[in-house]
């Protein structure tokens, strides 16, 4: 059998915190573990009252040694809810970046004979490396959680873009068929047209002769005469045809020209070469822009405007501006609650020209004011906006090393403001970036 | 069925002698907490792996286990109300309010004393020697019927209320077929 000194030895160089208390809680047991990495020697601790030597977990530790008094029991305490119950200096300075150990704690009875219990033994484990593991687990997995979501949200903004490129497409496609049927229009509308114009000339003639005749034959002083033509006049109802013949000639001529100019808006608008850059009059941009979405306008908002007389030409895709002003004209009538106003500025300023859409909605928050331009970014119901119309714009006018912005006070109505340069380099602009095109 | 499981005459005995050990688990809590704690009067249970599972599956209930290994080995599941638990937390001499390891710890140390204070009174009656693993936290999704290896199990369940508060507990003491054997043994050597 092993004598006391051996077992004590034994103790000491437990590999766990070894400390015996009595009920009272003074230290009767302190050993190496303990003693070297609190810095506190067996002089220093032996025969204090633990609770005093560590006031700032006296509360806890009476709290768990006062339990196993009076039930008997062991009481655990875990790395988990309490890491650091005594400052022991972690037990991995060198590859560990913990400060401080990470404990277990175990608090045995120990019982006479009677069955009371004498001694309470307090045992502190290791539990560091368990515990920068879990840690370091858990860290993973939450890491793997956001990216998952990072993830998700990815596919997610895919699948717009995709829906987005789909929608682009069949617009580009209707654009193209709507090219086509205007073609195909324009050449009979040119022709009635024409024929309208000549025909209207004959007919003139014609009322001119009729009245003509009419007085040579009330001159003639026959009646005979006089009356045959009067009965003849009454019995076709030859005065309503004069009359009316002129009114509805001029009338075709309007339609016509109403379908030859709403023609020349699809073309302008559709042109197959619309990334073509040219010399452009923006008046004219705008206002087949206006013409195109008329009917989302008219309800919504009354338009005014104010043209500077002697705008120069712009050199520009004018497709594409066409469409930038698209999209500002859209979201202003698809932000008025009710019938309200816009306002078209067009003007040179400096060596810019520089138009400008005022509207009188709601206006824009402070905190979305700097967001409007990013791609997705919508105040609109899920599938309503894509959020899409403000970014491509910016691009498109960035394109054009232009300029444009936005200023807005809520309840007040928005403002964009468009600057494009007057004097473009002609040599030194870029290809038609084919992904922007087209998209409305 | 039973008899095979555990006789008329073993059950009343250990009922019995849980009836005891309550007494002094309630004398002991008292003493600690310094407030009077009320225990139900134990009851005794054969219990199906479906049923058992069952009763883990409440959504308003936190779980905690705790195992014991030795002459008997078996484990004890705490099941407490997820509810307002700050009185408790003052009578056990906690800072309130608590944060959420505090809550965890509580619960973890009130699981340790309901379950070492029934365990404790069986055991010293029975003569048996074991020792207490820590407790843990359970976490009830994880547990499923395909995991369990047993059909039957003895449950002995006490409930816990202290009067002044909200505070509710139940303990279970759950012995699986195989380690009836001491238990009988024992109950045995007392009805003689
Ligand atoms: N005139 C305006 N008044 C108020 N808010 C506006 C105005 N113009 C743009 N916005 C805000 O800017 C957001 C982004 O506009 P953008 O044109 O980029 O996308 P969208 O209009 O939401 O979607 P889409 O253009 O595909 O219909 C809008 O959702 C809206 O909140
Ligand atoms: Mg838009």
């Amino acid at each position: 059998m092993i004598d006391d000194k051996l077992a004590l030895q034994l103790i000491r160089q437990l590999p766990i915190g070894a400390c015996l208390v009595s009920t009272d809680y003074t230290i009767l047991l302190w050993n190496d573990f303990f003693s070297e990495r609190l810095q506190l020697v067996p002089e220093q601790a032996l025969g204090k009252n633990l609770l005093e030597l560590f006031p700032e977990q006296s509360k806890f530790l009476k709290r768990k040694l006062d339990s196993v008094l009076v039930l008997k029991n062991t009481s655990f305490s875990y790395w988990e809810q309490r890491p650091h119950i005594f400052h022991f200096k972690s037990s991995r300075p060198v590859t560990g970046h913990e400060e401080l150990m990470y404990q277990n704690m175990e608090i045995l009875p120990i019982t006479n004979t009677a069955g009371d219990v004498s001694y309470l033994f307090i045992a502190i484990m290791d539990a560091t490396t368990t515990a920068s593991y879990s840690l370091a687990l858990k860290q993973a997995l939450s890491q793997l959680e956001e990216e998952h979501k990072a993830q998700a949200e990815l596919i997610r903004k895919l699948e717009e873009a995709h829906n987005q490129l789909l929608q682009a497409e069949k617009m580009a496609s209707i654009g193209q068929l709507a090219a086509g049927v205007a073609h195909e229009i324009n050449n009979p509308i040119g022709f009635i047209s024409s024929n309208m114009e000549t025909l209207q000339h004959y007919c003139e003639s014609l009322i001119q002769a009729i009245n003509f005749a009419g007085s040579l034959i009330s001159q003639s002083n026959s009646a005979e005469l006089s009356k045959q033509f009067a009965d003849f006049g009454k019995q076709r109802n030859l005065n309503f045809l004069l009359q009316d013949m002129p009114e509805l000639i001029t009338e075709s001529l309007e339609g016509t020209g109403r379908v030859m100019s709403i023609v020349k808006s699809l073309r302008e608008f559709s042109h197959v070469d619309s990334s073509e850059w040219k010399e452009t009059n923006l008046i004219d941009g705008i206002e087949s822009t206006l013409r195109i979405i008329n009917n989302e306008l008219k309800y919504k908002a009354e338009v005014h405007k104010n043209y500077q007389k002697d705008m120069p030409l712009v050199y520009c895709q004018s497709m594409q501006i066409n469409q930038v002003f698209m999209n500002i004209l859209l979201n202003a009538a698809q932000a008025m609650e009710q019938m309200g106003f816009i306002y078209i500025d067009i003007a040179t300023e400096g060596d810019f020209a520089k138009v400008s859409i005022r509207d009188t909605g709601p206006g824009i928050e402070v905190q979305h004011l700097n967001k409007i331009f990013d791609p997705f970014f919508t105040t609109k119901a899920v599938g309503a906006g894509t959020g899409l119309g403000l970014s491509l714009s910016y691009s498109i006018v960035q394109k054009h090393k232009g300029k444009i912005s936005v200023q807005s006070q809520i309840g007040q109505g928005a403002e964009f403001t468009i600057l494009l340069p007057l004097h473009q380099q002609h040599e030194e602009q870029p290809e038609a970036d084919s992904s922007v095109e087209n998209i409305l | 069925m039973s008899s095979y499981f555990i006789s008329e005459e073993q059950k009343d005995a250990l009922q019995e002698v849980l009836n005891i050990s309550m007494g002094q688990a309630a004398d002991a809590l008292a003493r600690l907490i310094q407030t009077q704690v009320h225990l139900s009067i134990p009851s005794i249970k054969q219990s199906s792996s479906d049923h058992f599972i069952e009763r883990l599956k409440n959504p308003d209930q936190q779980l905690a286990q705790q195992s014991f290994l030795g002459e008997l080995s078996g484990e004890m599941i705490s099941l407490m109300s997820d509810g307002d638990n700050a009185a408790i937390a003052e009578l056990m001499n906690y800072d309130i309010p608590l944060v959420e390891h505090e809550k965890q710890e509580l619960m973890l140390e009130l699981t340790n004393i309901l379950a070492g204070a029934c365990l404790h009174g069986l055991i010293s009656q029975l003569n048996f020697k074991i020792q207490l693993a820590a407790p843990v936290l359970l976490n009830p999704a994880s547990i499923c019927i395909e995991q369990l290896s047993w059909q039957q199990a003895l449950l002995m369940e006490i409930c816990f209320q202290i009067p002044q508060s909200s505070f509710n507990a139940e303990i279970l003491i759950c012995l699986k077929q195989d380690s009836l054997l001491p238990l009988k043994n024992h109950l045995d050597m007392l009805l003689q």
